[in-house]
């Protein structure tokens, strides 16, 4: 009988923490926040066409963080993240990336385990899943770069192996590089190319920058050789 | 219920949700319990926020001292307008792609040098109470701005942003499905880095590092597209279908994935046509497995084959042959908004004709 009433109080307590987790009510003063997030949330799902439902909450707690509830699929932009944010592109951008988490946690369980194996790697993929959502929402995607270079930390060496996010800066020239590919408009006629984050993100990023460049130059000789091959024929 | 039984039952139970806890501690379903804040006072007037108080502006740059550096290779001769004054801009062609190895790309000098009698700028720390102490100046200088290195955009690319237009589903939204199937099969896989090889009997293979984004993957339609009853695309024709986004297999199980998005077609009358919709091609999700197989094989080799679970998970393959649907959408207008667009134009005309 004991280990009966064990075995019922250890299952209540585990199931009584993820009820409370999943169903809560954000009651805050500052609701025009909590408007705000949820009108750029709902618009970037709309603009790209996101069968898939999420919900957008606004938490009054003043960690620099953001997240998604993988259960209830729920994305939370905490207080302490808005002094960060200088126009609207940078919070969609935040809310892009983590719309994009939402959308791997739809696929299951196991996905969500996968994830936990391997977070760095998804963390990039969100990225630049945030870049493309921004794109078709009407947002510029550079505004991705300035909110990561003022919130992402530096781990390397041995502190990041037991981290979940790669380095700040591998991920601003992975997002720099992809903007570069697919966007190349927006680094072109950049809005943001005064900004003082983005500024230090060019005094950073030198070396990676001219590494970019030289690929893409050999795909271009590449791909005249084929051309010179083909008119040869 | 036996002791053994009730042992190896908690066993399980915590092994289970110690592992779910410690690995998967993304998705936070045991989160943190926020407690909603209750008002003493319901009369409590809200406090102002943070965000609205003025900001510090950023000092402003002189344009003369910028060092621009920029050299913009396009493509179009309709972008050189945008190109600095300070250097001649090239063009890509194919003769001149050869000079550009040879070229070196010193940046150009600024007008005037850095001077520290002229440029300090003396910013004064706000006075301390007691006398005595000193009032530290500090120095700082508006160095000039660095500008991006210079860009090489080939000509496939285009140079647009993207404006967005809110599209409404409404009753009077048509969407026709388009059924597009590859005569080839791709396949993204992480254990081949070589290039592409084809191979005599078998599907060629284009691989991780092959496959990159902006590459093309053509596609055929399946079946004639009707319009109002009559056919506007043909069965077979081309469907170019641009990469999107590639991401190979991931440790723990996770599948590679593959985007296709960008899809364009012509009709019959030639005009060329855009198709929206993705084709995502995903890997096998292996984690279930690589579980099952990491805790079977614990007692039998001590330990070792928990090293199962960090293997990657499968390919994303584009098989051949295989159907995938997508969608043609006519343009919606908003007849509402040019309503109350003709509306103001009257209304501006009659009140200039009652002035006159």
């Amino acid at each position: 009988m004991k280990k009966l009433l064990v075995l019922l109080f250890l299952l209540f307590f585990t199931t009584s923490c993820a009820y409370a987790g999943s169903d809560y009510l954000f009651l805050d003063k500052e609701t025009k926040y909590q408007k705000k997030i949820m009108e750029m949330g709902f618009r970037i799902l709309n603009a790209n066409r996101i069968d898939k439902r999420m919900t957008f909450s606004y938490d009054t707690n003043k960690d620099v963080n953001a997240y998604t509830y993988g259960g209830a699929k729920n994305i939370v932009i905490c207080k302490g993240l808005l002094p960060y944010f200088d126009d609207d592109n940078e919070l969609a951008a935040i809310l892009s990336h983590e719309i994009a988490h939402g959308m791997d946690y739809h696929d299951g369980f196991f996905k969500s385990v996968a994830m936990g194996f391997a977070p760095k790697k998804y963390e990039e993929k969100a990225d630049k899943q945030a870049v493309d959502y921004m794109v078709t929402a009407g947002y510029n995607p550079v505004a991705l770069i300035i909110v990561l270079n003022k919130i992402s930390g530096e781990k390397k060496g041995i502190s990041s192996w037991f981290s979940t996010h790669p380095a700040g800066s591998r991920r601003l020239v992975l997002i720099y590089e992809y903007i570069y590919k697919k966007y190349p408009g927006y680094l072109v006629d950049n809005d943001y190319r005064r900004n003082l984050y983005y500024q230090n993100f060019l005094l950073i990023s030198k070396d990676d920058r001219e590494k970019i460049r030289e690929r893409e130059l050999k795909k271009i000789e590449k791909n005249i050789k084929k051309n010179e091959k083909k008119e040869a024929v | 219920m036996n002791k053994k039984t009730f042992y190896i039952s908690l066993i399980i139970f915590f092994s289970v949700f110690f592992h779910h806890q410690a690995f998967a501690s993304q998705t936070r379903l045991y989160g943190n319990i926020i407690l909603p804040e209750i008002p003493k006072n319901q009369e409590e007037q809200p406090a102002e926020p943070e965000n609205e108080k003025p900001k510090d502006q950023a000092p402003e740059v002189d344009e003369s001292s910028v060092i621009e550096d920029e050299l913009i290779l396009l493509l179009d001769e309709k972008d050189f307008s945008t190109t600095k004054k300070s250097y001649t801009p090239l063009v890509y062609d194919d003769e001149l792609i050869e000079q550009l190895r040879d070229i070196k790309f010193e940046p150009v000098e600024p007008e005037r040098t850095y001077n520290p009698e002229e440029d300090i700028i003396e910013d004064e720390v706000v006075k301390e109470k007691f006398a005595g102490r000193r009032v530290y100046k500090q120095r700082h200088v508006d160095l000039p701005p660095i500008e991006d290195n210079y860009l090489l955009v080939p000509k496939d690319r285009s140079l647009d942003k993207v404006t967005y237009t809110p599209r409404i589903i409404d009753e009077n939204s048509k969407e026709i499905k388009v059924r597009v199937s590859a005569p080839s099969s791709y396949v993204v896989s992480i254990l081949a880095k070589d290039e592409a090889k084809k191979k005599e009997g078998r599907a060629p293979k284009f691989y991780l590092n092959a496959t990159d984004i902006g590459d093309k993957i053509i596609f055929k339609t399946e079946e004639d597209v009707k319009k109002d009853g009559k056919v506007f695309i043909k069965e077979g024709t081309e469907v170019v279908g641009i990469i999107g986004n590639v991401t190979p297999p991931v440790s723990g199980g996770g599948g590679a994935e593959l985007v296709l998005e960008n899809f364009k077609t012509q009709d019959v009358f030639g005009n060329e046509i855009k198709l929206n919709g993705k084709i995502v091609v995903k890997g096998m999700n292996t984690s279930f497995f690589q579980h099952i197989i990491s805790y079977a094989g614990i007692p039998f080799t001590f330990g070792a084959s928990t090293f199962i679970m960090y293997s990657p998970g499968g390919p994303a393959t584009l098989k051949a042959n295989k159907g995938y649907t997508l969608v043609y959408e006519e343009e919606v207008k908003d007849t509402d908004n040019e309503e109350k667009e003709e509306i103001t134009k009257t209304d501006d005309t009659v009140s200039e004709s009652e002035k006159n």
